[in-house]
């Protein structure tokens, strides 16, 4: 859905498209189709795959994608995640919440590769 | 009557409701579909776009995908499940054929995920390379893998059919001064033939039915292929790719149970027939 609102502009996918049923199996064709083309999360990228740059408009510069380049905001192509809870947040599920955002839980995000929030 | 045998009763009949309420269930939430569906473009079209404003809903690519998989998970594992059923329940020796039987019903316990994930590192881009396609992902690597899944079914049920041949036929053919080829070729398949035609059309059933293997090794292209070596996504897959990102009662949502149902109705027709076949051999014996 981000894919086609954000970068598409609500046009309809190729219809040879091929729809993957996970991000590793996207990773599995990208690596031995010589042809293929795809898009994948930041933290899923493997040497098997090359990354390419994108620009933000005709004038912009190609960027890469990397934590830093979408933490200053020079890689366009990002999405925040949100947690959506019902009601009051207490207990193990404040902790849990109050564990992602923290140091420790943010290291973990950066590890696996993804973006910490700041 | 002793509560033993109402048990058995009661065991029987809640079978049969649980059948008919998952029946009634998918039927009951592709009604919204059917409704505001009009006209035959859902068997006909070839556009898929559930989140698109508005809306499109056709499902011929996925009808036309899950035909020619099952054909061809059918005509290649046809021959060798027959084949190897007619070796279990004849050629080979006692012992072999007993140990070897426990075996093929074993493999009815390997997960379908782990068929889908040899398929999608070992059967697509072998296929790839031998086909020089661009893609080992297609129709073709997931009949393929499916033509080994199918032979579990396919084999027990064949050799099932082919044992309960009374032996006299055989004796009798052997008394005619028949070689034992002949006996087997002419007389015991012949008279198992109903029997066999059940386990293909049971074998079918199960091919349709599959999804995780096709999910993964099918290639998700969401429109009617023009070949077995292309990309194509079967029924299956496609509701399960998208039945979890489905908000509950959307378009979308509705849609899908309405291919559900074309799904359930073909499945419960090769079933209804391989039933007919069975019964029809009882009835003539």
């Amino acid at each position: 859905m981000f894919f086609k609102d954000f970068v598409l502009d609500k046009a309809e996918f190729a219809p040879a498209t091929m729809m993957m049923p996970s991000t590793a199996a996207i990773v599995q064709e990208l690596a031995q189709n010589p042809n293929a083309i795809g898009y994948i999360g930041l933290g899923y990228v493997r040497p098997t795959v090359a990354v390419l740059g994108i620009k933000a408009d005709e004038a912009a510069p190609a960027v890469v994608a990397s934590v830093e380049a979408v933490l200053d905001r020079t890689y366009s192509l990002a999405r925040p995640l949100f947690f959506f809870v019902i009601g009051e947040t207490k207990g193990d599920l404040k902790k849990f919440l109050d564990f992602v955002v923290s140091a420790d839980g943010q290291k973990i995000v950066r590890d696996l590769g993804f973006v910490p929030i700041n | 009557m002793p509560y033993q045998q109402k048990l058995v009763t009661v065991a029987g009949y809640t079978v049969l409701l649980l059948t008919a309420a998952i029946f009634l269930f998918v039927a009951a939430q592709a009604w919204p579909f059917f409704r505001e569906q009009v006209d035959l473009s859902f068997f006909t079209g070839d556009r898929w776009l559930p989140v698109s404003s508005p809306p499109t809903f056709q499902i011929k690519g996925f009808l036309v995908s899950s035909l020619m998989i099952t054909t061809m998970a059918i005509v290649v594992g046809c021959p060798l499940g027959i084949l190897s059923a007619v070796s279990l329940a004849e050629l080979l020796p006692r012992q072999v054929s007993v140990r070897l039987r426990s075996v093929f019903e074993m493999t009815v316990g390997i997960p379908s995920v782990v068929f889908g994930f040899l398929g999608l590192t070992v059967v697509a881009p072998f296929v790839a390379r031998v086909f020089n396609l661009n893609t080992g992902l297609t129709g073709f690597s997931a009949g393929l893998v499916l033509s080994v899944m199918v032979l579990p079914t396919l084999v027990s049920l064949a050799d099932e059919a082919l044992r309960a041949v009374p032996r006299e036929y055989a004796e009798a053919s052997y008394a005619l001064g028949a070689t034992r080829w002949q006996t087997i070729w002419r007389v015991i398949v012949p008279a198992a033939r109903s029997g066999i035609i059940a386990a293909v059309l049971l074998a079918m059933g199960r091919a349709i039915g599959e999804t995780m293997t096709v999910l993964m090794v099918a290639g998700g292209r969401l429109t009617t292929p023009g070949s077995i070596f292309e990309p194509m996504r079967p029924i299956t897959a496609l509701i399960a790719a998208e039945v979890t990102n489905a908000a509950r009662h959307s378009e979308q949502y509705h849609a899908l149970f309405a291919a559900g149902l074309v799904l359930f109705a073909i499945t419960f027709a090769v079933n209804a027939i391989a039933a007919a076949v069975i019964v029809g051999k009882k009835g003539a014996a």
